[in-house]
Protein backbone atom coordinates (compact mmCIF):
# COMPACT_ATOMS: atom_id res chain seq x y z
CA UNK A 1 0.00 0.00 0.00
CA UNK A 2 1.39 3.32 -1.09
CA UNK A 3 1.44 6.73 1.10
CA UNK A 4 -1.90 8.21 -0.20
CA UNK A 5 -3.51 4.93 1.59
CA UNK A 6 -1.98 6.03 4.80
CA UNK A 7 -3.02 9.53 4.37
CA UNK A 8 -6.50 8.05 4.23
CA UNK A 9 -6.38 6.25 6.90
CA UNK A 10 -4.80 8.77 9.23
CA UNK A 11 -8.64 11.11 9.10
CA UNK A 12 -10.61 7.33 8.73
CA UNK A 13 -11.38 8.07 12.59
CA UNK A 14 -13.34 11.88 12.20
CA UNK A 15 -16.60 11.57 13.28
CA UNK A 16 -18.81 14.20 13.60
CA UNK A 17 -22.12 14.15 15.76
CA UNK A 18 -24.36 17.09 17.20
CA UNK A 19 -27.85 17.83 18.21
CA UNK A 20 -30.81 20.28 17.73
CA UNK A 21 -33.38 21.14 20.51
CA UNK A 22 -35.98 23.39 20.63
CA UNK A 23 -38.63 23.85 23.70
CA UNK A 24 -41.86 25.44 24.96
CA UNK A 25 -42.59 26.38 28.63
CA UNK A 26 -45.74 27.12 30.26
CA UNK A 27 -46.08 28.12 33.51
CA UNK A 28 -49.01 29.10 36.28
CA UNK A 29 -46.82 31.87 38.00
CA UNK A 30 -42.67 32.45 37.89
CA UNK A 31 -40.63 33.07 35.03
CA UNK A 32 -38.70 29.70 32.97
CA UNK A 33 -36.66 30.41 30.82
CA UNK A 34 -38.01 33.45 29.44
CA UNK A 35 -41.88 35.10 29.73
CA UNK A 36 -43.20 31.76 30.17
CA UNK A 37 -46.44 33.21 31.88
CA UNK A 38 -48.46 34.39 29.29
CA UNK A 39 -48.59 32.78 26.22
CA UNK A 40 -45.86 30.85 27.19
CA UNK A 41 -41.81 31.29 25.96
CA UNK A 42 -40.16 29.48 22.86
CA UNK A 43 -36.78 31.17 24.61
CA UNK A 44 -35.07 27.71 24.80
CA UNK A 45 -32.97 26.07 22.10
CA UNK A 46 -29.93 23.68 22.68
CA UNK A 47 -27.54 23.66 19.02
CA UNK A 48 -24.68 21.22 20.04
CA UNK A 49 -21.53 20.15 17.54
CA UNK A 50 -18.76 17.81 18.30
CA UNK A 51 -15.97 16.17 16.43
CA UNK A 52 -13.70 13.44 17.84
CA UNK A 53 -10.50 12.17 15.52
CA UNK A 54 -8.50 9.10 16.59
CA UNK A 55 -5.08 9.59 14.72
CA UNK A 56 -3.60 6.65 17.09
CA UNK A 57 -5.36 3.99 18.67
CA UNK A 58 -4.38 5.13 22.17
CA UNK A 59 -4.98 8.88 21.39
CA UNK A 60 -8.35 10.40 20.65
CA UNK A 61 -9.16 14.43 20.01
CA UNK A 62 -12.46 15.49 20.95
CA UNK A 63 -14.20 19.41 20.98
CA UNK A 64 -17.79 20.07 21.48
CA UNK A 65 -19.36 23.76 21.09
CA UNK A 66 -22.51 24.51 22.22
CA UNK A 67 -24.95 27.97 21.98
CA UNK A 68 -28.15 27.87 24.40
CA UNK A 69 -31.26 30.08 24.41
CA UNK A 70 -32.58 29.98 27.47
CA UNK A 71 -34.70 33.04 28.77
CA UNK A 72 -32.36 35.46 30.08
CA UNK A 73 -29.95 33.36 31.66
CA UNK A 74 -28.39 32.27 27.97
CA UNK A 75 -28.28 34.57 24.49
CA UNK A 76 -27.36 31.57 22.38
CA UNK A 77 -23.29 32.83 22.25
CA UNK A 78 -21.71 30.12 21.46
CA UNK A 79 -19.19 28.28 24.49
CA UNK A 80 -16.88 25.39 24.45
CA UNK A 81 -18.45 22.40 26.16
CA UNK A 82 -15.29 20.29 25.95
CA UNK A 83 -11.84 20.13 24.18
CA UNK A 84 -9.73 17.67 25.29
CA UNK A 85 -6.88 15.38 24.35
CA UNK A 86 -6.97 11.72 25.47
CA UNK A 87 -4.43 9.33 25.77
CA UNK A 88 -5.15 5.72 27.04
CA UNK A 89 -1.83 4.68 28.83
CA UNK A 90 -2.79 1.48 28.05
CA UNK A 91 -5.99 -0.75 27.63
CA UNK A 92 -6.33 -4.57 28.09
CA UNK A 93 -9.35 -6.94 27.79
CA UNK A 94 -9.94 -6.62 32.15
CA UNK A 95 -8.16 -3.45 32.70
CA UNK A 96 -8.04 0.46 31.27
CA UNK A 97 -6.10 3.63 32.33
CA UNK A 98 -5.72 6.88 30.86
CA UNK A 99 -5.55 10.57 31.47
CA UNK A 100 -7.43 13.50 29.89
CA UNK A 101 -6.17 17.08 29.28
CA UNK A 102 -7.49 20.48 28.39
CA UNK A 103 -11.47 21.04 29.51
CA UNK A 104 -12.74 18.14 30.16
CA UNK A 105 -16.21 16.80 30.86
CA UNK A 106 -16.91 16.50 35.37
CA UNK A 107 -17.63 13.38 36.23
CA UNK A 108 -20.75 13.55 38.96
CA UNK A 109 -23.28 11.26 38.95
CA UNK A 110 -25.46 9.39 36.23
CA UNK A 111 -26.04 12.08 33.86
CA UNK A 112 -24.05 15.11 33.66
CA UNK A 113 -21.93 13.33 31.05
CA UNK A 114 -24.92 14.31 28.65
CA UNK A 115 -26.77 16.69 30.17
CA UNK A 116 -27.30 18.99 27.32
CA UNK A 117 -28.07 16.02 24.73
CA UNK A 118 -32.16 16.38 25.11
CA UNK A 119 -31.52 12.37 24.21
CA UNK A 120 -29.65 10.75 27.06
CA UNK A 121 -31.31 13.16 29.66
CA UNK A 122 -34.50 11.19 31.37
CA UNK A 123 -36.88 14.74 30.81
CA UNK A 124 -36.50 17.96 29.74
CA UNK A 125 -35.36 19.34 32.26
CA UNK A 126 -33.17 17.05 34.27
CA UNK A 127 -33.32 17.06 37.87
CA UNK A 128 -32.57 20.10 39.49
CA UNK A 129 -31.81 19.02 42.80
CA UNK A 130 -28.98 17.56 41.89
CA UNK A 131 -27.95 18.78 38.23
CA UNK A 132 -28.96 22.75 39.17
CA UNK A 133 -29.34 24.02 36.06
CA UNK A 134 -28.08 27.45 37.62
CA UNK A 135 -24.57 26.55 38.17
CA UNK A 136 -24.47 24.64 35.07
CA UNK A 137 -21.00 26.23 33.93
CA UNK A 138 -19.73 25.25 36.92
CA UNK A 139 -20.92 21.56 36.96
CA UNK A 140 -20.65 20.57 33.23
CA UNK A 141 -16.73 20.85 32.53
CA UNK A 142 -13.71 22.39 33.93
CA UNK A 143 -10.09 22.85 32.88
CA UNK A 144 -7.54 21.01 33.80
CA UNK A 145 -6.55 17.04 33.98
CA UNK A 146 -8.35 14.09 34.59
CA UNK A 147 -7.15 10.78 35.24
CA UNK A 148 -9.71 7.53 34.15
CA UNK A 149 -9.59 4.14 35.15
CA UNK A 150 -11.05 0.76 34.42
CA UNK A 151 -11.01 -2.67 35.69
CA UNK A 152 -13.82 -5.30 34.37
CA UNK A 153 -14.57 -8.69 36.35
CA UNK A 154 -17.35 -11.31 36.71
CA UNK A 155 -17.72 -9.49 39.92
CA UNK A 156 -18.80 -6.34 38.09
CA UNK A 157 -16.93 -3.29 36.53
CA UNK A 158 -15.31 -0.18 38.48
CA UNK A 159 -14.65 2.87 37.04
CA UNK A 160 -12.51 5.76 38.67
CA UNK A 161 -12.16 9.20 37.45
CA UNK A 162 -10.23 11.59 39.53
CA UNK A 163 -10.29 15.12 38.03
CA UNK A 164 -7.83 17.11 39.51
CA UNK A 165 -6.27 19.91 39.46
CA UNK A 166 -8.83 21.46 37.52
CA UNK A 167 -10.25 25.19 37.68
CA UNK A 168 -13.64 25.47 37.44
CA UNK A 169 -15.31 27.57 35.33
CA UNK A 170 -16.33 31.12 36.80
CA UNK A 171 -15.71 33.40 34.22
CA UNK A 172 -19.90 33.53 33.08
CA UNK A 173 -23.01 35.69 34.35
CA UNK A 174 -24.49 32.24 36.21
CA UNK A 175 -21.46 31.46 38.55
CA UNK A 176 -21.01 35.05 39.08
CA UNK A 177 -24.90 35.29 40.49
CA UNK A 178 -24.30 31.99 42.21
CA UNK A 179 -21.07 32.59 43.96
CA UNK A 180 -21.11 36.94 44.50
CA UNK A 181 -25.00 37.07 44.08
CA UNK A 182 -24.58 39.97 41.49
CA UNK A 183 -22.78 40.02 38.37
CA UNK A 184 -22.12 44.14 39.05
CA UNK A 185 -19.33 43.75 41.79
CA UNK A 186 -16.46 44.81 41.07
CA UNK A 187 -13.01 43.17 40.77
CA UNK A 188 -12.47 39.86 40.30
CA UNK A 189 -13.97 35.89 40.61
CA UNK A 190 -11.04 33.72 40.27
CA UNK A 191 -11.41 29.97 39.79
CA UNK A 192 -9.00 28.19 42.46
CA UNK A 193 -7.15 24.62 42.04
CA UNK A 194 -10.44 22.21 42.84
CA UNK A 195 -10.08 18.19 42.83
CA UNK A 196 -12.91 15.73 42.16
CA UNK A 197 -13.76 12.13 41.45
CA UNK A 198 -16.45 9.36 40.87
CA UNK A 199 -16.68 6.09 41.55
CA UNK A 200 -18.81 3.67 39.71
CA UNK A 201 -19.57 0.16 40.01
CA UNK A 202 -21.67 -1.94 37.27
CA UNK A 203 -23.19 -5.23 39.70
CA UNK A 204 -22.93 -8.84 37.10
CA UNK A 205 -26.63 -8.17 36.79
CA UNK A 206 -26.92 -5.99 33.74
CA UNK A 207 -28.63 -2.88 34.23
CA UNK A 208 -27.76 -2.49 38.30
CA UNK A 209 -25.09 0.30 39.12
CA UNK A 210 -24.12 2.70 41.81
CA UNK A 211 -22.02 5.76 41.99
CA UNK A 212 -20.56 7.83 44.91
CA UNK A 213 -19.05 11.12 43.67
CA UNK A 214 -17.01 13.63 45.76
CA UNK A 215 -15.25 16.83 45.08
CA UNK A 216 -13.93 20.53 46.19
CA UNK A 217 -14.62 23.31 44.09
CA UNK A 218 -13.15 26.31 45.31
CA UNK A 219 -13.16 30.30 44.10
CA UNK A 220 -11.70 33.25 45.34
CA UNK A 221 -12.84 37.35 45.00
CA UNK A 222 -10.68 39.76 45.14
CA UNK A 223 -12.73 43.13 45.07
CA UNK A 224 -9.15 45.05 43.89
CA UNK A 225 -10.31 47.96 46.42
CA UNK A 226 -7.61 49.99 47.64
CA UNK A 227 -8.41 51.54 50.18
CA UNK A 228 -11.30 49.09 51.25
CA UNK A 229 -14.78 51.35 51.07
CA UNK A 230 -16.13 49.37 53.95
CA UNK A 231 -19.64 48.90 51.94
CA UNK A 232 -18.68 46.61 49.77
CA UNK A 233 -17.70 42.73 49.49
CA UNK A 234 -14.45 41.87 50.85
CA UNK A 235 -11.92 39.45 49.48
CA UNK A 236 -13.37 36.22 49.98
CA UNK A 237 -13.24 32.42 49.36
CA UNK A 238 -16.23 30.29 47.96
CA UNK A 239 -15.48 26.35 48.79
CA UNK A 240 -18.11 23.83 47.33
CA UNK A 241 -17.80 20.56 48.74
CA UNK A 242 -20.47 17.95 47.40
CA UNK A 243 -20.77 14.28 47.97
CA UNK A 244 -23.04 12.63 45.45
CA UNK A 245 -24.80 9.12 45.77
CA UNK A 246 -26.50 7.17 42.82
CA UNK A 247 -28.14 4.28 42.26
CA UNK A 248 -29.76 3.02 39.29
CA UNK A 249 -31.56 -0.59 37.70
CA UNK A 250 -32.41 -0.16 34.35
CA UNK A 251 -34.14 -3.54 32.88
CA UNK A 252 -35.55 -4.11 29.70
CA UNK A 253 -38.94 -1.93 29.70
CA UNK A 254 -38.37 0.01 32.68
CA UNK A 255 -35.89 1.79 35.18
CA UNK A 256 -35.75 3.24 38.52
CA UNK A 257 -32.86 5.80 39.28
CA UNK A 258 -32.37 7.69 42.62
CA UNK A 259 -29.59 10.17 43.71
CA UNK A 260 -28.77 11.33 46.69
CA UNK A 261 -26.78 14.78 47.38
CA UNK A 262 -25.41 16.53 50.24
CA UNK A 263 -24.05 19.37 49.43
CA UNK A 264 -21.65 21.82 51.90
CA UNK A 265 -21.08 25.51 50.70
CA UNK A 266 -18.24 27.64 52.78
CA UNK A 267 -18.05 31.60 52.08
CA UNK A 268 -15.26 32.94 54.70
CA UNK A 269 -13.61 36.46 54.24
CA UNK A 270 -16.34 38.57 52.19
CA UNK A 271 -17.48 39.93 55.70
CA UNK A 272 -14.65 42.16 56.14
CA UNK A 273 -15.59 44.12 53.63
CA UNK A 274 -17.77 46.01 55.82
CA UNK A 275 -16.41 48.13 58.41
CA UNK A 276 -19.30 47.32 60.94
CA UNK A 277 -20.47 43.71 60.86
CA UNK A 278 -23.26 43.91 58.13
CA UNK A 279 -27.40 43.54 59.49
CA UNK A 280 -27.46 40.77 56.36
CA UNK A 281 -24.22 38.66 56.14
CA UNK A 282 -22.73 37.06 53.49
CA UNK A 283 -20.33 34.76 54.88
CA UNK A 284 -22.35 31.51 56.01
CA UNK A 285 -21.51 27.60 56.19
CA UNK A 286 -24.28 25.62 55.67
CA UNK A 287 -25.21 22.22 54.00
CA UNK A 288 -27.72 21.51 51.62
CA UNK A 289 -29.78 18.40 50.58
CA UNK A 290 -30.89 17.15 47.82
CA UNK A 291 -32.00 13.88 46.21
CA UNK A 292 -34.86 12.67 43.51
CA UNK A 293 -36.53 8.93 42.76
CA UNK A 294 -37.40 8.54 39.63
CA UNK A 295 -38.88 5.73 37.14
CA UNK A 296 -38.95 5.04 33.44
CA UNK A 297 -41.61 2.58 31.15
CA UNK A 298 -41.12 1.97 27.68
CA UNK A 299 -44.67 1.26 27.08
CA UNK A 300 -43.71 0.78 23.79
CA UNK A 301 -40.65 0.21 21.35
CA UNK A 302 -40.80 3.98 20.89
CA UNK A 303 -42.60 5.34 23.84
CA UNK A 304 -40.97 6.31 27.24
CA UNK A 305 -43.11 7.49 30.65
CA UNK A 306 -41.25 9.07 33.12
CA UNK A 307 -42.35 10.28 36.73
CA UNK A 308 -40.06 11.84 39.14
CA UNK A 309 -40.33 13.49 42.87
CA UNK A 310 -37.27 15.95 43.07
CA UNK A 311 -36.87 17.57 46.52
CA UNK A 312 -33.74 20.19 47.27
CA UNK A 313 -33.32 22.72 50.10
CA UNK A 314 -30.87 25.12 50.45
CA UNK A 315 -30.07 24.70 53.91
CA UNK A 316 -30.82 21.22 56.04
CA UNK A 317 -30.87 22.72 59.45
CA UNK A 318 -34.10 25.44 57.09
CA UNK A 319 -35.88 22.81 55.47
CA UNK A 320 -39.07 25.34 55.56
CA UNK A 321 -37.09 28.51 54.73
CA UNK A 322 -38.50 30.33 57.88
CA UNK A 323 -35.32 30.66 59.47
CA UNK A 324 -33.60 32.45 56.30
CA UNK A 325 -37.15 34.47 56.20
CA UNK A 326 -36.15 35.69 59.68
CA UNK A 327 -32.61 36.64 59.01
CA UNK A 328 -32.30 37.99 55.89
CA UNK A 329 -36.32 39.22 55.05
CA UNK A 330 -36.11 36.61 52.23
CA UNK A 331 -38.97 34.99 50.93
CA UNK A 332 -38.87 31.54 52.71
CA UNK A 333 -40.13 29.60 49.73
CA UNK A 334 -37.06 30.39 47.96
CA UNK A 335 -34.90 28.16 49.66
CA UNK A 336 -36.21 24.67 48.57
CA UNK A 337 -38.03 23.21 45.57
CA UNK A 338 -40.34 19.99 45.55
CA UNK A 339 -41.19 18.96 41.90
CA UNK A 340 -43.25 16.04 41.22
CA UNK A 341 -42.71 15.31 37.06
CA UNK A 342 -44.75 12.97 34.54
CA UNK A 343 -43.92 13.27 31.21
CA UNK A 344 -43.66 10.96 28.07
CA UNK A 345 -41.19 10.71 25.35
CA UNK A 346 -42.24 9.38 21.67
CA UNK A 347 -39.00 8.61 19.03
CA UNK A 348 -40.49 9.43 15.94
CA UNK A 349 -36.85 8.32 13.72
CA UNK A 350 -33.89 6.88 15.53
CA UNK A 351 -32.97 10.54 15.06
CA UNK A 352 -36.35 12.87 15.97
CA UNK A 353 -37.54 12.73 19.17
CA UNK A 354 -40.46 14.46 21.29
CA UNK A 355 -41.04 15.35 24.79
CA UNK A 356 -44.26 16.59 26.43
CA UNK A 357 -44.02 17.04 30.34
CA UNK A 358 -45.85 18.45 33.53
CA UNK A 359 -44.21 19.67 36.74
CA UNK A 360 -46.10 20.48 39.81
CA UNK A 361 -43.72 22.24 41.91
CA UNK A 362 -43.49 23.65 45.45
CA UNK A 363 -40.39 26.56 46.33
CA UNK A 364 -38.41 28.61 43.58
CA UNK A 365 -34.85 27.32 44.87
CA UNK A 366 -34.04 26.44 41.10
CA UNK A 367 -35.32 29.38 39.29
CA UNK A 368 -32.78 31.52 37.51
CA UNK A 369 -32.41 35.10 38.71
CA UNK A 370 -32.29 36.31 35.43
CA UNK A 371 -35.32 35.53 34.23
CA UNK A 372 -36.92 36.12 37.99
CA UNK A 373 -34.93 39.57 39.24
CA UNK A 374 -37.27 40.27 41.90
CA UNK A 375 -37.37 37.56 44.55
CA UNK A 376 -40.42 39.14 46.44
CA UNK A 377 -42.48 38.41 42.67
CA UNK A 378 -42.10 34.86 42.62
CA UNK A 379 -45.00 32.56 43.69
CA UNK A 380 -44.17 29.32 46.35
CA UNK A 381 -46.66 26.89 44.09
CA UNK A 382 -46.41 26.90 40.10
CA UNK A 383 -46.77 24.18 37.12
CA UNK A 384 -44.77 23.94 34.33
CA UNK A 385 -46.17 22.64 30.72
CA UNK A 386 -43.34 21.73 28.19
CA UNK A 387 -42.89 20.03 25.27
CA UNK A 388 -39.22 19.65 23.60
CA UNK A 389 -38.63 18.20 19.72
CA UNK A 390 -35.01 17.27 19.49
CA UNK A 391 -33.03 16.28 16.37
CA UNK A 392 -29.32 14.24 16.44
CA UNK A 393 -27.05 13.18 14.15
CA UNK B 1 -53.58 16.19 42.45
CA UNK B 2 -49.81 16.05 40.94
CA UNK B 3 -49.81 12.42 42.55
CA UNK B 4 -53.13 11.78 40.89
CA UNK B 5 -52.13 12.59 38.04
CA UNK B 6 -48.48 10.53 38.41
CA UNK B 7 -50.37 7.45 38.79
CA UNK B 8 -52.89 7.77 36.41
CA UNK B 9 -50.24 7.70 33.98
CA UNK B 10 -48.44 4.95 35.14
CA UNK B 11 -52.10 2.87 35.23
CA UNK B 12 -52.31 4.15 31.62
CA UNK B 13 -48.64 3.13 30.70
CA UNK B 14 -49.21 -0.61 32.27
CA UNK B 15 -52.71 -1.10 30.42
CA UNK B 16 -50.70 0.25 26.90
CA UNK B 17 -48.09 -2.31 27.90
CA UNK B 18 -50.62 -5.41 28.45
CA UNK B 19 -52.58 -4.42 25.70
CA UNK B 20 -49.68 -4.06 22.99
CA UNK B 21 -48.12 -6.71 21.12
CA UNK B 22 -43.93 -7.04 21.95
CA UNK B 23 -42.56 -5.91 18.26
CA UNK B 24 -39.35 -5.55 18.52
CA UNK B 25 -38.76 -8.80 16.31
CA UNK B 26 -35.83 -11.35 16.72
CA UNK B 27 -34.42 -12.83 13.91
CA UNK B 28 -34.70 -16.51 13.59
CA UNK B 29 -31.05 -17.24 12.71
CA UNK B 30 -28.40 -18.21 14.96
CA UNK B 31 -26.14 -14.43 15.25
CA UNK B 32 -22.28 -15.26 14.62
CA UNK B 33 -20.00 -12.36 15.44
CA UNK B 34 -17.60 -12.19 12.30
CA UNK B 35 -13.92 -10.54 11.50
CA UNK B 36 -12.15 -9.46 8.94
CA UNK B 37 -10.09 -12.23 7.04
CA UNK B 38 -7.02 -10.27 7.92
CA UNK B 39 -7.08 -10.69 11.21
CA UNK B 40 -4.27 -12.57 12.09
CA UNK B 41 -5.64 -14.21 15.93
CA UNK B 42 -9.02 -16.08 16.18
CA UNK B 43 -8.76 -17.01 19.55
CA UNK B 44 -12.54 -17.78 21.45
CA UNK B 45 -13.67 -14.28 22.43
CA UNK B 46 -14.89 -13.87 25.78
CA UNK B 47 -17.99 -12.02 26.81
CA UNK B 48 -15.78 -9.87 28.51
CA UNK B 49 -13.94 -9.16 25.23
CA UNK B 50 -16.91 -8.43 23.27
CA UNK B 51 -18.62 -5.84 25.94
CA UNK B 52 -15.77 -4.36 26.06
CA UNK B 53 -15.54 -3.95 22.03
CA UNK B 54 -18.71 -3.51 21.46
CA UNK B 55 -18.96 -1.08 24.63
CA UNK B 56 -16.14 0.83 22.47
CA UNK B 57 -13.65 0.81 25.41
CA UNK B 58 -11.06 -1.44 23.72
CA UNK B 59 -8.72 0.04 21.12
CA UNK B 60 -6.98 -2.71 19.77
CA UNK B 61 -6.67 -6.00 18.85
CA UNK B 62 -3.24 -7.73 20.12
CA UNK B 63 -1.16 -7.06 17.13
CA UNK B 64 -1.86 -3.08 17.73
CA UNK B 65 -4.20 -3.25 14.60
CA UNK B 66 -7.41 -0.25 15.54
CA UNK B 67 -10.67 -2.15 16.06
CA UNK B 68 -13.08 -0.82 13.54
CA UNK B 69 -16.60 -1.82 15.20
CA UNK B 70 -19.53 -2.10 13.08
CA UNK B 71 -23.35 -2.12 14.26
CA UNK B 72 -26.90 -2.66 12.68
CA UNK B 73 -29.32 0.10 13.20
CA UNK B 74 -30.67 -0.09 16.88
CA UNK B 75 -34.21 -1.79 15.86
CA UNK B 76 -32.31 -4.41 13.64
CA UNK B 77 -33.98 -7.62 14.33
CA UNK B 78 -29.91 -9.09 13.94
CA UNK B 79 -29.22 -6.28 16.47
CA UNK B 80 -31.30 -6.58 18.95
CA UNK B 81 -30.89 -10.35 18.94
CA UNK B 82 -26.59 -9.87 18.97
CA UNK B 83 -26.87 -7.25 22.09
CA UNK B 84 -29.18 -9.76 24.26
CA UNK B 85 -27.41 -12.99 23.21
CA UNK B 86 -24.37 -12.55 22.81
CA UNK B 87 -23.57 -9.63 24.48
CA UNK B 88 -26.23 -9.61 27.16
CA UNK B 89 -27.20 -5.72 26.88
CA UNK B 90 -30.45 -4.32 25.34
CA UNK B 91 -29.72 -2.56 22.52
CA UNK B 92 -30.96 1.03 24.48
CA UNK B 93 -28.52 0.34 27.10
CA UNK B 94 -25.30 -0.20 24.15
CA UNK B 95 -26.86 3.62 22.61
CA UNK B 96 -26.95 5.13 25.99
CA UNK B 97 -23.49 3.56 26.66
CA UNK B 98 -22.15 5.13 22.97
CA UNK B 99 -23.90 8.06 23.54
CA UNK B 100 -22.24 9.17 26.91
CA UNK B 101 -18.89 8.58 25.05
CA UNK B 102 -20.27 10.77 22.16
CA UNK B 103 -21.44 13.48 23.54
CA UNK B 104 -18.82 13.87 26.50
CA UNK B 105 -15.51 13.57 24.80
CA UNK B 106 -14.45 10.40 26.23
CA UNK B 107 -14.87 7.77 23.21
CA UNK B 108 -16.74 7.25 19.83
CA UNK B 109 -19.56 5.71 18.14
CA UNK B 110 -19.25 3.04 16.69
CA UNK B 111 -19.80 2.67 12.74
CA UNK B 112 -23.67 1.89 11.34
CA UNK B 113 -24.40 -0.13 8.31
CA UNK B 114 -27.88 -0.01 7.05
CA UNK B 115 -28.20 -3.89 6.52
CA UNK B 116 -26.26 -7.21 6.49
CA UNK B 117 -25.48 -7.26 3.07
CA UNK B 118 -23.16 -3.82 4.02
CA UNK B 119 -22.98 -5.27 7.13
CA UNK B 120 -20.66 -8.09 5.98
CA UNK B 121 -19.09 -6.25 3.16
CA UNK B 122 -17.47 -3.53 5.19
CA UNK B 123 -16.00 -6.04 7.62
CA UNK B 124 -14.62 -7.79 4.80
CA UNK B 125 -13.53 -5.57 2.37
CA UNK B 126 -10.16 -7.33 0.70
CA UNK B 127 -10.89 -8.51 -2.33
CA UNK B 128 -12.03 -6.24 -5.54
CA UNK B 129 -15.71 -6.85 -6.66
CA UNK B 130 -17.05 -7.44 -3.21
CA UNK B 131 -17.11 -3.94 -1.95
CA UNK B 132 -18.63 -0.82 -4.74
CA UNK B 133 -16.44 1.76 -4.55
CA UNK B 134 -16.16 4.85 -6.73
CA UNK B 135 -12.14 5.22 -6.96
CA UNK B 136 -8.90 2.58 -6.36
CA UNK B 137 -8.19 5.49 -3.41
CA UNK B 138 -11.86 4.55 -1.63
CA UNK B 139 -10.87 1.27 -2.20
CA UNK B 140 -7.81 1.19 -0.24
CA UNK B 141 -9.12 3.43 1.92
CA UNK B 142 -11.75 0.52 2.95
CA UNK B 143 -9.10 -2.28 2.67
CA UNK B 144 -6.84 -0.33 5.17
CA UNK B 145 -9.76 0.68 7.36
CA UNK B 146 -11.55 -2.48 7.43
CA UNK B 147 -8.36 -4.96 8.82
CA UNK B 148 -9.53 -4.47 12.12
CA UNK B 149 -12.92 -4.84 11.00
CA UNK B 150 -15.92 -6.87 13.40
CA UNK B 151 -19.53 -7.10 13.11
CA UNK B 152 -22.15 -9.50 13.82
CA UNK B 153 -24.05 -11.71 11.03
CA UNK B 154 -27.03 -14.21 11.01
CA UNK B 155 -25.34 -17.50 10.50
CA UNK B 156 -27.05 -17.93 7.13
CA UNK B 157 -25.66 -14.92 5.94
CA UNK B 158 -21.46 -15.78 6.39
CA UNK B 159 -19.77 -16.24 3.16
CA UNK B 160 -16.25 -16.70 2.81
CA UNK B 161 -15.28 -13.12 2.74
CA UNK B 162 -15.15 -12.79 6.18
CA UNK B 163 -14.42 -15.13 8.90
CA UNK B 164 -16.12 -16.07 12.29
CA UNK B 165 -14.80 -14.90 15.59
CA UNK B 166 -15.63 -18.02 18.24
CA UNK B 167 -17.30 -17.25 21.03
CA UNK B 168 -16.55 -18.55 24.40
Amino acid sequence: MGPSAYAFELFDSVQVHGFLSQGYFLTTNNNLFGSSERGGSLDFTEIGVNASWRPLPDLLLAAQMLSRRAGEAAEGEPELDFGLLDYTVFSTVDRRFGVRVGRVRLPFGLYNDTRDVAFTRPSILLPQSIYFDRTRELAISADGILFYGETRSTFGNITIELAGPFWPRVDNENSELAILGNVDRPGDLDSRVSFGGRLIYEAPLPGLRFAITGARVEAAYDPRFSPPSGLELGPGTDVFEPLFLSAQYDARDWSVTGEYARRAIKDDGFDQGFETPPALPFDQDIVGESYYLQGIYRVAPRWELVVRYDVMFNNADDRDGTKAKARFGIPAHSQFAKDWTVGARYDITPTWMVRAEYHNVYGTFWLFPQDNPDLFATEKKWDIFALLVSYRF
Amino acid sequence: MARTACMLVVMVGLLFRVLTVESAVESPDRVVVIVNRALSSHHPASQNMLSAIFGMRLGTWEDGIPVRVHVLPDDHPVHVKFSKQILGVFPHQLRTAWDRMVYSGTGQAPLEVDDEGEMRASVAATTVGLVVVGSEEEMRRKVSGSVGAIGYLSEGMVDGTVDILPTE
